[in-house]
């Protein structure tokens, strides 16, 4: 592939700017144009989540989307998931207090879908971060840490 | 959970995975992050035919290909020790002649880039002379079955047969193992029962799909040497493959291992790092061999098997005699089959009594994926069928399912067949466990609803060596450095516990570090459970020793009887008086340690070492029109000795049960015309949050007479083997309709159901 395009991109608030294949993958553009390993690329057909990132404050699969897409948008990756000063976010502090993570090869993608869903605002009628964790597998739990996580930030949002 | 009183500081408490900050962060490194400067990619060219002969392959237009730098194809192993397998050596690293298998590999490519890659194996033009598939056991054992190979014994490596039993290796075409087991004179007993049941359980293809496929990054500084960063569990094994295949000294190949994305059996023995080994050494070049998803699904999966049991009781409803007659559909190569058949052909007597227990277990070759270990290593099919028996018995003789596996169960103490390690565990505690939760907590009068028990009692730990070495550093942090692999089992955390209760100082100073087979004591590979038992004794000895270094140095600076002085807190206590370990570094002296070190290494006999009990009870609800069934509550209950990590031990347990329910309700890569339909990880369903029943309890009992430190057992297998038992059984006390053969499929469910009304038109 000859032809090549740049594309502008804030990812984690810093601005980036690159010349890219039209066939590039945002997951290979964070994980190798930007060293983002933080982002894992595990199923690579979307089926997963492990490279759950957010565009513009929505999950999406960055191994189903191609970079260009990205193009002009605000990107989330775990990179920037954490506070400011380093410390553990809500969500991560509550799966991090539940035990969650096993291997942890799917915690990257299961961490920016729940930072997705507490970005949404209004949260989507009908539909709970519960129903959204099941976009992601994880093969080493039996997903009960999550649910106490779930249970957690629930009550810390319920008692602020 | 049922507690051992806990006097310690470490030990038995729920410590956070010590990676698990890197883990959240995305700061954890796998080794499909690693990379090395001037590092090329491969990809591999898989067949397209389960069975074919090769005519020829044309790799011309590929190494035409601009970036392109190397190709090897069967050709390139010549002079090679070319194939593998865990006891039997007959998978070539890439395929020879011949193709037994459609996504085998046939090529492979080393690039500047994996894009480029891509377009290599595509322009690599392969003339096949197709053969015969041979998808599946009766297929293979068909009379005009093409045979898979010349008939030729393959080079083996086969252990001797444990007590009572005997194997024959490849014993006729398409069979690549026959394995007998007996004791008791099986047809006297079962001339003397007054009940005799026969029934016939299949199981499905089933894969691991961790989440991070198999990769291996391959570099050959010279043709003597090879260096490979893997995610296989097993780098001190792999260092032996690799160095047989290549005609290297082992000393001369190192293997590097850190956190592996999960593996649940897929990534033990040697598996594709031959192939990146082969392209590094002809391309003088690193090379980063990294599989997707879907070709890891490929490299390896569970057995599909057939299981014939007939079972003998007395009119008392005592167990007395059974025979099992199993076939294992071992795919196209060894892998670790053979060892997978003699596991499970001598423990078909599960937890129970019996007087006489006869087996048969024939591994069946297909042009299928390789089988090989998988969680459980055959207890999984062991417990799917003995335990479904088990209540269809109760039922025949009118006992209930959990009267009748209580009155049977082995005593604590007692061997369960000759030779056999005596039983670690309380089976009436833990079963009574499980069965008073349910009596607590059944309120519905939904008559479609029903409860299944099932019970199953896994060897762990055997044939293991772990050597460990701890290295306490005078600023007074310690290194742990071990062999046994991070896979998500959070061995890590166990053995830094394990250390810091030994040494009696703060899990924050002590560091695990990754595996280099060059620095670090050996392993003899991340299998059956053994990690916190056989690798943690290793450590809890090496700490010893290394606090022992630290008294003996502080008596000699002290001038003192080591007797009087005592090491807690990375303290030298002497008397009143107390000092830290820089205190007694004396600049002046030319004797001053680097660190003080210890080092052990324990070998555990064959046979197991424990046994890893496991207790389920699952309530379900069965829509009797769809077939299509709801797990509403889920519990188990483990004997773990003792929890070194509680938390670690349910997550190891809930994980293996979630892995259970998948194989009991959906789980299958299934075939049709020799091809995989369901091997892609969209097409293969896999259990997600919403298919866990939101009652899902696992219960820890700590029966304290594990062989491990602190009376520690392993757990790491024992949640998954139940669970397709305890849920047909649930589903037949529901609607009174049983399925046989997994996954239990809402058509397979419908069907038993109108299997039964057709066969009582009263109804159930
Ligand atoms: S790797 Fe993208 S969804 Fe699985
Ligand atoms: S922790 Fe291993 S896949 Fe989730």
């Amino acid at each position: 592939m000859t032809e090549s395009l740049r594309i502008h991109i804030k990812v984690n608030g810093r601005p980036e700017s690159a010349e890219i294949a039209p066939n590039l993958m945002l997951v290979d553009f964070l994980r190798e144009h930007l060293g983002l390993q933080g982002t894992k690329l595990a199923c690579d057909q979307g089926a997963c989540g492990a490279c759950t990132v957010l565009l513009d404050g929505r999950p999406v699969t960055s191994c189903l989307t191609f970079a260009f897409a990205a193009d002009g948008a605000d990107l989330q990756t775990i990179e920037g998931a954490s506070r400011d000063n380093g410390t553990l976010s809500q969500v991560q502090n509550a799966l991090h207090d539940c035990g969650v993570p096993q291997c942890g090869f799917c915690t990257p993608g299961m961490v920016m879908m729940m930072e997705g869903f507490a970005r949404q605002d209004p949260l989507p009628p009908g539909q709970t971060l519960e129903t959204w964790m099941n976009a992601n597998l994880c093969r080493c739990s039996g997903y009960q840490g999550f649910r106490r996580a779930l249970d957690q930030l629930a009550n810390e949002a319920g008692n602020p | 959970m049922t507690a051992l009183p806990n006097t310690l500081a470490h030990v038995g408490r729920s410590l956070a995975d010590v990676n698990g900050h890197d883990k959240l962060t995305g700061a954890a490194r796998y080794a499909s992050d690693f990379s090395l400067a001037g590092m090329l990619h491969a990809k591999i060219l898989r067949s397209p035919h389960p069975h074919a002969r090769i005519v020829s392959i044309d790799a011309s237009k590929a190494l035409a290909v601009p970036g392109v730098v190397g190709v090897v194809s069967g050709e390139d192993l010549s002079g090679l020790d070319h194939t593998y397998g865990m006891f039997i050596r007959d998978q070539p690293v890439i395929a020879v002649d011949k193709v037994r298998f459609a996504g085998e590999p046939m090529a492979a490519v080393a690039a500047e880039t994996e894009e480029l890659a891509y377009r290599a194996i595509a322009a690599i033009h392969v003339e096949y002379d197709v053969l015969p598939a041979i998808s599946c056991i009766a297929d293979a054992l068909a009379g005009n079955a093409p045979p898979l190979f010349d008939g030729r014994l393959h080079p083996s490596s086969l252990q001797p047969p444990p007590l009572c039993s005997s194997w024959v290796q490849e014993p006729a075409p398409n069979i690549l193992f026959d394995f007998s087991y007996s004791f008791g004179d099986i047809e006297a007993l079962f001339a003397g029962c007054a009940h005799i049941s026969e029934d016939r359980f299949t199981l499905a293809r089933q894969s691991h799909a961790a989440l991070e496929p198999h990769v291996a990054i391959a570099f050959a500084s010279d043709h003597e040497h090879v260096e490979v960063w893997s995610n296989n569990q097993d780098p001190f094994l792999l260092r032996e493959d690799i160095a047989r295949i290549f005609g290297l000294s082992a000393e001369n190949v190192r293997f590097h291992a850190g956190l592996v994305g999960g593996g649940f059996g897929s990534k033990s023995y040697c598996k594709i790092e031959p192939i990146a080994v082969l392209l590094a050494r002809k391309t003088g070049r690193p090379v980063r061999l990294a599989l997707t998803m879907a070709e890891s699904m490929m490299t390896v999966c569970d057995h599909p098997a057939e299981i014939r049991l007939r079972t003998g009781v007395s009119a008392s409803g005592e167990t007395v005699v059974r025979d099992a007659v199993v076939e294992l559909d071992g795919g196209a190569y060894a892998d670790a089959s053979p060892s997978v058949a003699m596991r499970m052909g001598t423990r078909f007597n599960g937890p129970y009594r019996w007087k006489g227990v006869r087996t048969r277990v024939r591994v069946i070759r297909t042009t299928t994926i390789p089988a090989g270990s998988f969680r459980g290593f055959g207890m999984g099919h062991v417990t799917w069928a003995c335990e479904s028996q088990m209540d269809m018995i109760a039922g025949r003789i009118g006992l209930h399912p959990a009267a009748f596996r209580a009155q049977n169960f082995l005593d604590p103490g007692s061997s369960g067949a000759p030779g056999e390690r005596v039983l670690d565990c309380d089976l009436t505690e833990g079963f009574n466990a499980v069965r008073n939760r349910i009596a607590d907590k059944t309120t519905s009068a939904n008559t479609n609803r029903g409860t299944g028990f099932a019970v199953a009692c896994k060897g762990g730990g055997s044939s293991h060596r772990a050597d460990a070495r701890i290295d306490i550093h005078p600023t007074g942090d310690v290194t742990l450095a071990a062999g046994v692999t991070e896979i998500g089992q959070n061995t890590r955390t166990i053995l830094t516990q394990v250390a810091a209760e030994v040494l009696g100082m703060d899990t924050a100073r002590i560091r695990v570090v990754n595996i280099d087979t060059h620095s670090t004591p050996f392993d003899s590979g991340t299998h059956a459970s053994n990690g916190a038992t056989v690798a943690g004794l290793a450590v809890r000895d090496a700490a010893t020793k290394a606090a022992a270094e630290v008294l003996l140095f502080a008596a000699g600076r002290l001038q003192c009887r080591v007797e009087d002085l005592s090491f807690r807190q990375m303290l030298i206590v002497h008397g009143s008086a107390s000092y830290s370990l820089s205190d007694l570094i004396d600049p002046t002296m030319k004797d001053n340690p680097a660190s003080f070190s210890g080092a052990a290494s324990v070998q555990t006999p064959g046979g197991s070492l424990f046994w890893m009990p496991i207790w389920t009870v699952a309530e379900v609800e069965v829509d009797d029109e769809t077939g299509i069934v709801r797990l509403t509550r889920l519990i188990n209950a483990a004997d773990v000795g003792r929890a070194i990590n509680p938390q670690r031990c349910i997550s190891q347990i809930e994980g293996a049960a979630a892995q259970g329910l998948g194989q009991a309700l959906f789980e299958d890569i299934s075939y049709r015309n020799g091809q995989p339909l369901t091997a892609t990880p969209l097409t293969y369903r896999m259990p997600r949050l919403a298919d866990i029943p939101a009652d899902f309890e696992t219960i820890i009992l700590e029966q304290g007479r594990g062989p491990g430190p602190f009376g520690a057992k392993g757990v790491g297998e024992s949640g998954n083997l139940t669970i397709p038992a305890a849920i047909a059984n649930a589903i037949a006390d529901a609607v009174g309709a049983r399925v046989m053969d997994l996954p239990m499929t809402p058509d397979k469910i419908l069907r038993a159901i109108r299997a039964k009304a057709g066969a009582s038109p009263s109804g159930r």
